[in-house]
């Protein structure tokens, strides 16, 4: 085997490939971020500056120097391919700079403090939802279902038409203000200290509860109509007619055959409503003052903290790209007609 | 039932009646009132013997194909009749007792090749799901080996490759799928089998090799064929007889070649007529008017309304001469001749 035949199987695979677009997303997307606030063509030190002087009431005079001084410190003075390379550097380090709002505190341990609430929360409840609304859907939209699924999966659907952040807010009225059953906010309690104890668990899945709630009512909806949508559909198509004739038993015509087809869209809106699973209720987070990522970005676009924003918009394009390439990389599995083999 | 005790009970008299449908009705009930869309067939083929069904879209043709199945969906529902299968009703059985029947003494070819298979399932495990679910005991389950086996012979049987077996649908052409299709319905030696259009989608030099494989894998199990079609060409090729159906109803039955020779019911005329052939260059002379809407359909000649006439009393069920019938109509029986 020579050097080119490896590069060529190299290539050849479906998930280097895969690999390949990935990364080639990010770095088009992390461009993006760089270039855009650039093409506005203000002078981000020289605001800064001036808006501190209107609100001090006086124009010092050497201005123009300190804010020759400041982009300078800032390496904002070299040309923009010298930044361009600087801010990708950065990137690759994982880098993000410091925190304007709560300087010296770096962008990268404000986020890695929330993001362990806003994985935990969302990722669980995004699970949740997706399977319960899809076992759901496929009941829903299977003919042979009994009736009085009906009036139980009916009421849960019509919760897909409210949205989630004025569910919460029912929610909070109902079980936190009235029956005192939960916690009002908060991610534990404020007297505790995060620590790995049985107490302080039971602490933080008490106050995760009513978020939990509002986030998988007002989704459940989403995924048992999308899942009962396929059902209805396929019961149409001859595979289904012909597999009935065939004379198969009922429970192999639903998972075999229904089901097994009906999940391919669902599957892939699992994946993209996971690449949104950190930015994806960020009204929930502040209606509960959940301590995530959520919080932590409006927190950070109500006090201007351009570090913090840059950085969440970064991590947001790379968890969508992962969950993109994940599902890219899965898909063949369930999907024999979408092929590893190149052109297929 | 085991497989040996079937192939014996197969080795009976041609004139043995393989399939006896009685009065069939299928009705679909909608908001402006019922459709009649299968409305009151009568018919008997003999084991081993081959019948087309032919008549224009929305005729029935395909309703009562599934209705034979006892696969008539809603809103559409059986709303009367007998379908007697050897001496067993299949309109008298529960829901598990007709699905044991289906492939096993009824099997369906369907229509539409391309989608007629599950998407994302190998063929040898769309071949083999048929027969798991047809097992009475779980000691019958096959072998790993027996599945190959069986699998290997089924496809052979219409001349595909055994590599066929580790194939996904998308990975074969229409004529493929469509002997897979035939594969299927065959593997439990059906007494009957219903074949809807089963070769709509194909091209004709395909076609051909696929009613040919259809009809060698009929012959050999002495089954009865049902073949529905609109295709008067290939109809007449492949089957013994030919029943013409318009507005839900059997206009006329009879031996292929007595029907295409002199048809008695003005409607199978006009169908025959209206074909194409070598020798006659004229022009295209089509059937006037357009088919009767079933909704409502009085009783009565259901033709006649087409060509401007009426006659609301019952129209008999004659009997021309052996095996071929007619519903006779005094008033429009001398229409195009």
């Amino acid at each position: 085997m020579t050097f080119r035949d490896i590069v060529a199987a190299v290539y050849t695979n479906y998930v280097f490939r895969r690999f390949l677009f990935f990364l080639l997303i990010i770095w088009i997307a992390s461009t993006a971020i760089f270039l855009i606030p650039r093409l506005s063509g203000q002078d981000p030190v020289k605001e800064k500056l001036l808006l501190e002087a209107q609100r001090g009431g006086h124009m010092q005079a050497g201005l123009e120097e300190m804010a020759a001084t400041y982009s300078r410190k800032f390496g904002l003075d070299k040309p923009l391919i010298v930044q361009y390379g600087n801010y990708m550097a950065d990137l690759l380090r994982f880098d993000f700079g410091p925190s304007i709002a709560y300087f010296p505190k770096s962008v990268n341990s404000l986020i890695g403090d929330s993001v362990i609430w806003t994985f935990g929360l969302l990722a669980v409840c995004t699970f949740i939802a997706f399977f319960v609304g899809t076992v759901a859907g496929a009941l829903l939209g299977w003919p042979k279902s009994p009736n009085f699924l009906q009036y139980i999966f009916m009421p849960i659907l019509t919760l897909a038409a409210i949205p989630y952040y004025l569910l919460a807010l029912v929610l909070i009225y109902i079980f936190a203000f009235n029956l005192d059953w939960f916690p009002l906010f908060g991610g534990y309690s404020v007297a505790t200290l995060p620590r790995w104890e049985l107490s302080f668990t039971i602490d933080v899945i008490h106050h995760a509860i009513l978020p939990a709630a509002s986030i998988v009512l007002a989704s459940l909806g989403f995924w048992a109509l999308g899942m009962r949508g396929m059902m209805v559909t396929n019961q149409g198509e001859d595979f289904m007619i012909a597999a009935e004739a065939k004379g198969l038993r009922s429970i192999r015509l639903f998972f075999n055959y229904a089901v097994r087809n009906a999940v391919l869209p669902q599957t892939t809106a699992l994946a993209l409503s996971l690449g949104t699973v950190f930015t994806g209720s960020v009204l929930v987070e502040v209606i509960f003052r959940y301590p995530g990522l959520g919080n932590t970005l409006y927190q950070a676009i109500k006090l201007n903290d351009f570090f913090v924003i840059r950085g969440m918009i970064f991590i947001v394009i790379v968890t969508l790209g992962l969950a993109t390439f994940i599902i890219d990389v899965t898909y063949p599995l369930l999907d024999p007609r979408v092929s590893y083999k190149r052109g297929g | 039932m085991t497989t040996k005790q079937k192939t014996a009970s197969k080795k009976s008299p041609v004139s043995e009646i393989g399939i006896d449908v009685k009065d069939l009705k299928v009705h679909y009930d909608t908001p402006d009132g019922v459709v009649k869309a299968v409305d009151g067939v009568s018919f008997s083929l003999r084991q081993g013997e081959r019948m087309a069904l032919v008549g224009e879209s929305g005729s029935g043709k395909s309703t009562l194909a599934m209705a034979l199945m006892r696969l008539t969906r809603a809103p559409g529902r059986i709303a009367g009749g007998q379908v007697l299968v050897g001496d067993q009703d299949l309109l008298d059985l529960d829901e598990e007792e007709m699905r044991l029947q289906r492939l096993n003494e009824v099997a369906l070819v369907p229509q539409g090749a391309m989608n007629s298979l599950n998407p994302v399932m190998k063929i040898k495990n769309q071949i083999l799901d048929g027969l798991y679910d047809h097992q009475v005991s779980r000691d019958e389950k096959m072998s790993k080996e027996e599945q190959i086996q069986v699998v290997e012979r089924l496809l052979l049987a219409v001349d595909l490759a055994p590599g066929v077996a580790e194939m996904y649908p998308h990975e074969l052409s229409g004529g493929m799928k469509q002997r897979v299709a035939i594969a299927i319905a065959t593997s439990m030696e059906p007494r009957i089998i219903v074949a809807d259009e089963p070769t709509s989608a194909l091209d004709v030099v395909v076609q051909r090799n696929v009613m040919q494989t259809l009809g060698r894998l009929q012959e050999g199990l002495h089954a009865s064929i049902i073949l529905i079609g609109h295709d008067m060409g290939l109809v007449a090729q492949f089957s013994d007889h030919v029943g013409v159906m318009y507005a839900g109803r059997l206009v006329e039955v009879g031996p292929v070649k007595t029907v295409f020779k002199s048809p008695k019911h003005p409607y199978t005329r006009l169908l025959i007529k209206s074909l194409p052939t070598l020798s006659n260059k004229t022009d295209f002379i089509g059937i006037p008017g357009l088919p009767a809407t079933l909704l409502n359909l009085p009783e009565g000649c259901a033709f006649c309304l087409r060509i401007g006439k009426t006659n609301p009393n019952l129209i008999p069920w004659v009997k021309v001469e052996k095996d071929h019938f007619i519903q006779d109509c005094k008033n429009c029986a001398s229409y195009g001749n």
